[in-house]
């Protein structure tokens, strides 16, 4: 089949300049990952700026209203199209919702980016409130802030929010990104731990992190979940969430970024 | 991990063109072929340290580029829009002459995973186990599809034979 071979050679001839610098593959990387350590940092610059902010706002007695998660401030978004859901009740496990199982949408491209973060920052917000009920949260860059802000990162990782929580083992950080995830559902051949969600889903973990959940769900969205400490704070010792809540929030309905 | 960063930044160097050109014969198109080519490094970066210690990283990379095609085929932005005039066939004549300008059309026409077999095998040069790993379908199936994408080749492009088994 030479001839074939050589009609497909010449027809990558006069390929253009690539526009892929390895070098800013790897420096993105260096920033996912850094996100991605436990709750030490987002980036320096962002971890910088919560100090500052949380320094300034207790300084000036104007600490966040940490009663509840939900608008407040300079930082309100849209009131929520859905009808949130019920808290769960933690005393019946498991924690899980079911999920639409009708395929993407074009809504990820033709939805401005500006509507889906604020459209996220309410769903993440709804998330926490249903799976985490009465625990206190801030965003994680603005503590004056009770709603979380979703921040777009990389064309694999679209958008990504984190938020702080106070419970009465300290503060801890939540962290999720929401991605357009492969249609199959992941064979999970790697996988150190999965479990099946209702309409389709797919719970897993691929890492020694315990405080890190994957959620695949039939939409076409993919939710990936972290749970750890503030920043490092050694005085926490156990996770700000448990498994169970994060594929809550992670399987909470509104979460996609193929709305319905 | 510097030492990792360091091979890892070889490997791709060395592989970059290569990736590039099986991407664009995928989909046909340069700037979509970076786009797929870079999301596949991104995860070849995030799995180095275990790929690189595969024998055939190369088989992995083209996996991820395979997946990642075919996933953004599906989204429904990708997705084929319906014409009503069907667009008209080369004259066999004349596509003998531009037969190397036209192969992107003719190979466009095949369903991607006829489409990817056809890549493989001829351009990528993989054996029917190979491609069939690659794509996660039976060596059987590899020999049908490549058949039958040369059938359609053949059509179009006067000098290209019949497949031997």
């Amino acid at each position: 089949m030479d001839v074939v071979s050589e009609y497909l050679r010449r027809a990558t001839d006069g390929a253009p300049p690539s526009r892929i610098d390895v070098d800013a593959l790897i420096a993105a990387d260096h920033r996912r990952r850094r996100f991605l350590i436990g709750g030490s940092a987002v980036t320096v610059a962002a971890a910088s700026l919560a100090v500052v902010m949380v320094g300034h706002a207790f300084s000036s007695g104007t600490a966040p209203d940490r009663t509840v998660g939900g608008p407040a401030g300079s930082c309100v978004a849209p009131t929520p199209t859905w009808t949130e859901a019920p808290p769960v009740d933690p005393s019946k496990p498991p924690l899980m919702y079911p999920m639409d199982t009708v395929g993407p949408s074009p809504m990820y491209t033709e939805e401005p980016a500006e509507a889906a973060k604020a459209r996220l920052g309410q769903a993440f917000a709804a998330a926490l409130r249903s799976a985490m009920p009465g625990v206190p949260f801030t965003d994680w860059a603005d503590p004056s802030c009770a709603l979380p802000q979703v921040i777009t990162f990389d064309p694999a990782f679209p958008y990504e929010s984190a938020v702080v929580v106070t419970d009465v083992h300290g503060r801890g950080d939540i962290v999720i990104h929401l991605y357009a995830a492969a249609p199959e559902r992941p064979a999970c051949d790697d996988c150190v731990w999965k479990q099946d969600l209702p309409g389709g889903g797919l719970a897993y973990v691929q890492t020694d992190n315990p405080g890190r959940v994957d959620i695949w769900r039939p939409d076409g969205t993919g939710n990936m979940l972290l749970a750890a400490d503030h920043m490092g704070d050694p005085a926490r010792t156990v996770p700000p969430a448990t498994r169970e809540q994060l594929i809550a929030i992670g399987s909470y309905p509104a979460l996609s970024i193929f709305p319905r | 991990m510097a030492a990792d960063e360091a091979g890892y930044r070889e490997y791709v160097i060395h592989r970059l063109d290569g990736f590039r050109r099986t991407a664009f014969l995928l989909c046909g198109d340069w700037h979509q072929a970076d786009d797929l080519v870079s999301i596949a490094l991104v995860k070849l970066l995030r799995h180095w340290r275990r790929v690189s210690v595969m024998e055939q990283p190369d088989a992995y990379v083209r996996r991820v580029l395979l997946r990642t095609w075919l996933d953004e085929r599906r989204r429904p932005w990708r997705r084929e829009r319906p014409t009503e005039v069907v667009p008209d066939r080369p004259d066999p004549a004349r596509a003998d002459r531009e037969a190397h300008t036209d192969v992107m059309a003719h190979l466009a026409e095949l369903p991607p995973r006829r489409r990817a077999v056809l890549v493989l095998r001829y351009f990528c040069d993989l054996s029917v186990e190979q491609t069939a790993a690659a794509l996660g379908i039976t060596e059987g199936t590899v020999k049908s599809q490549a058949a039958r994408a040369l059938d359609t080749l053949r059509a179009r492009l006067v000098d290209v034979p019949a497949m031997e088994e």
